[in-house]
């Protein structure tokens, strides 16, 4: 922590010191004696420190000004709605049949969720519940990689968390079907602290999607901390899908840890949402794991979209490979700072992170500070980062074979995007994120 | 079809093409041939209207019609083919995709129907056997990670699928081995055709072993400093550009 | 590979003291020792002011603490702020200088002698607080070129002084410009007229030799319209196991159509071994490119210093202006870096290429940190930055912290990083060849710095090449 935030006020907004005094009184907060004693240090992290002014370097290009001023409301009950049951069938990512684990408002819905045929041994629940029932699962992880005082957000989450998704898949058990899992936000004006624990053991494998949607163009505040325990051999392959309201603020924060020759993929497709702030970290902690982050954003309007992510080869012979794409329409600004750390004697590691940035309006803005700090000499450690329009000969490429330029300019930002997207794991969501979201961008050549 | 007089261009405010003039009749297949720098992709380039080239100079009408006052695209949908030197690569965007684009904006603009992604495919598939090219290569992205061979390659099956009037080689042969080579020269031969000519740009006579050229014509500091039968190019390999070359330098040095 | 870790760390060899009386003023800082050091160069009252408002401006700011390099807190009051050489008195002729101090330089490689001197190259010698010497001074007035003195500028052409000090890094830039702006003592100044090329290098060369006590020193060179230099410096300073402070300012103004070069080989003595003392090495550099299609190039190559803390920048304000930046660090032993430079473009059609190249070895901690930044503004931009780190053995570090910051849809923005080692089979390779490791390392050292290598005046080119070498010794495991 630096000097400077020591001497100036801690910034605690309006509404969050009523919150956290508010939920201090509920029964949540003493539902597992672990959980009340991490509650507390988050409670007491965010009243000291508060909330990030720009100049704190994590939170450079990134102003939480419009955030803090809202005063948002909190929920401390779950509320059941005919309505909500209908738009959470609008939600399926081209998933129509696989297994559901559907939130709203930071509440875990079992009406809601369909999650008969997993396999044996197969848990997934809301988080409330297994603090409950799997206590011995839960208990030794949650608030380990996301600690308490990581960001304020963080802080505010492990303080004012109700509820969230739980997912453990047992050792040597591989779960075919994509596992969907839904946070609905239904209420304007609230701020959710929806809270998920992934649990992977040894040699277990399943594909996520982890989306955050709303039917509505409600402001509202998502809040989300997710952490990610994968065992010797395990695999999480995950899409994130932001569909958020365009008024909604969102902040996350995601933090895994991989054991020997486990893979975490992290694949983020993001329309959604006016504000959007997500921390992604991984450590590599045994020897052979790998960590593959792919982003997509295509930003538009006032949108600020900000990708922090953090790989941390702590030990020898681990690849890393992180690539982010970014369209700006409009006058979006949108944030990339990737860091890698290759620790003392992680020789062999094998880093690579690219982010490609598309500037189509002049009243957009791009800051990306891609950076390395390496401590190991045996090493192959490489980053690249552009910005600019597009690339005037393949414009002429295209039209030495008969495309109009305004068509060929619809192309290529296609296939700017498509590039990335291909990445991306679990088919029938690349299928629907391309029909959902980028074939729109064939058009934009012609509205430039 | 093409009729090239006194053409003058530069690119980066320096003059490439000095006066050079050619005539292209349909079902013709010219060789020009020059040492590096004489302006051979430069002429191209200008065909094919390259936005960094500038004609400074001179006229070039095609089919009757001034082409220097066309698009590129217009060109190509009027039936010009560049067959790149460096073809740029467009991640994401796959080859089948790219080419039904250009393919459905040619058949537009002839007034004719656009081709649905099921038709097109069986035509892809038609002439890659054609071709002998591996449909793998139809669903990646254009020209990413293509080795040299696969780019001419990729070049010269858009040039089956266009159907260009004129189709321009521009050192198709460059970085080929010679199984490459035969390869790509195989398919420009099956494409030959009384209603299509070819301008085949090449600094060896190698390639002309295979495609075998009605004229020859030889390039120096931007003009035309010699023409002849295919002959010509056997001289050449002979006797090197400077046999050529002297008559002209020696002109312009004193 | 046992035999690389045997070669014999060879000695600072700049590294003796000059036994010359000086005059060094007491230890402290505060308005009186501001006005001390006016006084003692009689500057007009202006300059005071300007000084002193500096100073004021100073003990508000904080000394920045993001740098990613470690060393324990700077008491500002227990060094002296101005040390020179008694007989100070500039005089008309070199054989009425101390003839110590031309030994010294000497020594140094650096002839001050007229018949002597380096062709080529005029030198103006800084010893402590004062510039001793300076070379071809007449020839160069003849062709209008003004090189001589910061202390004599303040004189001979205030009102050049008064337009210019300050115009690119104001005295309240960051902590430690205002410092200096506060207690500079001496430096070069150099007016390059409207339409002259300058025909032959211009170089100061600095010189620490005084104990406890920091250097000061204050570049400004302005090249008028059309005009072109390049400017050369050297730095080198005694062995002593405490460590001293420099905290420099270098402004450059390049007008419409100016072109100015600015080499530094910065070889400040690094610190023993274990890393006990050194120079603190905390210098802010920057140019603007004020009128159209003018040019600022700076060429780095920094082998010295304990802690290097420097971003040669380029402010790129008018149409068309060129900013280069191109960077050799090495850190070794226990040496720490974090350099890089800014890049602003606001001006249209303004370009900038960047070419670091880290190479940590030892415990050496090495960082770019580097900012591209383009201004609404500023359409068709263009930058392309290239970061390369090579790491020699596994106890040292390479960071590498940029910061683009894009504000325009035409603008054109590359940064690429990478990081290599010297292999085993590398050095076997040459073995086998019949290459010593030690070439080997020379070798591959310099083939790694090549692209900014060609940069430098042919002179300082082959001097930098040995010196990466000699930095280099020993650090090879």
């Amino acid at each position: 922590m630096s000097a400077t935030t020591l001497e100036k006020p801690a910034v605690l907004g309006g509404c969050w010191p009523a919150h956290l005094e508010a939920v201090e009184r509920s029964a949540a907060w003493k539902r597992v004696p672990g959980a009340a004693e991490l509650r507390t240090q988050g409670a007491t992290s965010f009243r000291e420190r508060g909330f990030p002014s720009t100049d704190d370097e994590e939170w450079r290009y990134t102003s939480v000004e419009n955030l803090v001023k809202v005063g948002f409301r909190q929920s401390l009950e779950p509320k059941a709605d005919a309505l909500v049951a209908n738009t959470a069938k609008m939600f399926t990512f081209g998933l129509e049949k696989a297994p559901r684990l559907v939130m709203v408002d930071g509440f875990f819905s079992k009406e809601l969720s369909s999650l008969g045929g997993l396999p044996a041994g197969v848990i997934a629940c809301g988080l409330a519940e297994a603090m409950d029932k799997h206590r011995a699962l839960v208990e030794p992880r949650l608030g380990k990689f996301a600690k308490p005082g990581m960001t304020a957000f963080t802080s505010l989450n492990t303080a004012l968390f109700q509820d969230g998704a739980f997912v453990h898949v047992p050792e040597g058990v591989v779960v075919e079907r994509p596992l969907v899992i839904l946070h609905l936000s239904h209420e304007s004006y609230l701020a959710s602290h929806p809270r998920h624990l992934f649990v992977l053991g040894a040699g277990a494998q399943i594909s996520l999607v982890e989306a955050y949607a709303s039917p509505s163009c409600d402001l509202y505040f998502t809040n989300a901390v997710t952490e990610v325990d994968l065992a010797r051999g395990a695999r999480l392959q995950s899409v994130r899908i932001e569909a958020e309201s365009g008024n909604a603020f969102h902040v996350a924060n995601t933090q895994s840890r991989l054991a020997e020759g486990s893979l975490f993929q992290h694949c983020a497709a993001i329309t959604g949402a006016e504000f959007f702030r997500h921390d992604l970290g991984s450590l590599l902690a045994g020897e052979r794991a790998e960590a593959q982050f792919f982003g997509l954003t295509i930003a538009s309007g006032k949108q600020h979209i900000d990708h922090h992510t953090v790989i941390d080869h702590a030990v020898p012979n681990c690849p890393s490979r992180e690539f982010y794409k970014a369209i700006l329409n409009g006058r979006s600004h949108v944030v990339f700072n990737g860091k890698v750390f290759v620790r003392e004697d992680a020789q062999k590691t094998d880093a690579k992170q690219t982010n490609k940035n598309l500037l189509l309006s002049d009243d957009a803005r791009v800051d990306t500070k891609p950076q390395l700090e390496i401590f190991a000499d045996d090493v192959k450690c490489t980053h690249g980062a552009t910005i600019g329009p597009l690339d005037e000969e393949s414009i002429y490429y295209c039209r030495s074979r008969g495309i109009a330029p305004e068509i060929a300019r619809g192309i290529l930002t296609y296939a700017f995007a498509r590039d990335v997207l291909q990445h991306f794991a679990i088919p029938e969501v690349c299928d629907w994120l391309d029909k959902s979201m980028v074939q729109r961008l064939l058009d934009a050549g012609r509205t430039a | 079809m093409l009729e090239i007089k006194e053409l003058h261009a530069s690119v980066a405010k320096k003059e490439i093409l000095k006066g050079l003039s050619l005539s292209v009749k349909a079902g013709e297949v010219h060789a020009i041939m020059g040492p590096n720098g004489s302006g051979k992709s430069t002429l191209a380039q200008v065909l094919a209207g390259h936005p960094s080239y500038t004609v400074t100079g001179g006229t070039v009408s095609y089919f009757g019609k001034d082409l220097l006052e066309m698009s590129p695209e217009d060109r190509a949908k009027e039936g010009i083919f560049l067959a790149f030197q460096y073809p740029v690569e467009i991640p994401g965007v796959s080859n089948s995709y790219f080419l039904r684009a250009g393919y459905n904006e040619i058949r537009k603009h002839r007034g004719e129907p656009e081709l649905d992604v099921m038709d097109f495919n069986k035509l892809l598939k038609e002439r890659s056997k054609v071709l002998h090219i591996d449909d793998s290569l139809l669903n990646r992205p254009v020209n990413e990670g293509f080795s040299g061979g696969e780019k001419k390659r990729n070049e010269i099956f858009q040039l089956a699928v266009l159907e260009p009037r004129l189709a321009i080689l521009d050192e198709t042969d460059s970085g080929l081995d010679i199984d490459a080579l035969r390869t790509v020269s195989d398919g420009v031969n099956k494409l030959r055709s009384k209603d299509r000519a070819f301008i085949v740009v090449t600094h060896y006579q190698r390639l002309l072993n295979y495609i075998v050229p009605d004229f020859v014509h030889v390039l120096s500091a931007g003009k035309i400093v010699k023409s002849g039968g295919k002959e010509l190019a056997l001289e050449l390999e002979k006797r090197g550009y400077d046999w050529v070359k002297e008559p002209v330098a020696a002109g312009a040095a004193l | 590979m046992e035999p690389v870790e045997e070669l014999a760390t060879k000695e600072y060899k700049w590294g003796f003291v000059t036994d010359i009386e000086s005059e060094t003023i007491a230890k402290g800082l505060n308005e009186d020792v501001v006005r001390l050091i006016s006084s003692k160069k009689n500057e007009p009252t202006w300059l005071l002011d300007w000084r002193l408002n500096a100073f004021r401006q100073w003990q508000k700011l904080k000394e920045p603490k993001w740098p990613n390099v470690t060393y324990p807190p700077i008491d500002y009051q227990a060094c002296s702020y101005y040390s020179a050489p008694k007989q100070n008195v500039k005089k008309g002729s070199m054989d009425e200088i101390d003839p110590e101090l031309v030994k010294t330089y000497e020594k140094l490689g650096i002839p001050l002698d007229e018949q002597k001197r380096l062709s080529n190259v005029a030198v103006d010698a800084v010893f402590d607080s004062v510039s001793v010497a300076t070379t071809a001074k007449d020839y160069l007035e003849k062709l209008g070129i003004i090189f001589c003195s910061f202390s004599e500028a303040v004189q001979k052409h205030p009102d050049l002084i008064r337009k210019y000090l300050g115009s690119v890094v104001p005295s309240n830039d960051n902590f430690f410009a205002s410092l200096n702006s506060a207690v500079f003592s001496d430096g070069s100044f150099c007016w390059i007229p409207k339409g002259v090329k300058c025909p032959m290098e211009l170089s100061t060369y600095f010189r620490i030799n005084a104990a406890d006590t920091g250097q000061f020193e204050r570049t400004l060179i302005v090249a008028e319209e059309g005009a072109i230099v390049s400017y050369l410096e050297g730095c080198t300073a005694p062995k002593r196991d405490t460590n001293q402070l420099h905290a420099a300012v270098v402004e450059l103004v390049a007008q419409k159509d100016a072109n100015i070069k600015y080499s530094t080989v910065q070889n400040w003595y690094p610190g023993d071994k274990e890393g006990k003392g050194g120079i603190y090495n905390f210098v802010t550099k920057r140019g603007r490119c004020a009128g159209a299609n003018s040019k600022i190039s700076w060429t780095q190559v920094e082998t010295g210093s304990a802690i290097t803390w420097k971003y040669p920048s380029v402010i790129l304000q008018g149409d068309n202006s060129v900013g280069e930046f191109y960077s050799v660090a090495v850190v070794n032993n226990r040496q720490q870096a974090d350099t890089g430079t800014k890049m602003i473009h606001v001006g249209k059609n303004t370009r900038s290429t960047i070419v670091s190249k880290g190479i940590s070895a030892g415990k050496g901690q090495n960082t770019y940190r580097g900012q591209v930044k383009v201004v609404k503004k500023a359409t068709g931009a263009r930058n392309y930055t290239q970061c390369d780190s090579l790491l020699i053995g596994d106890r040292c570090g390479a960071h590498t912290f940029p910061y683009i910051e894009v504000q325009n849809s035409s603008a054109r923005v590359e940064h690429e990083a990478s990081t290599s080692k010297i292999s085993e089979d590398q050095i076997f390779y040459c073995k086998q060849r019949g290459v010593s490791t030690e070439n080997a390392i020379n070798m591959i050292v310099n083939g790694f710095c090549k692209e900014v290598f060609r940069e430098l005046p042919m002179e300082f080119a082959v001097e930098a090449q040995k010196l990466l070498g000699v930095s280099l010794d020993g650090s090879v495991g």
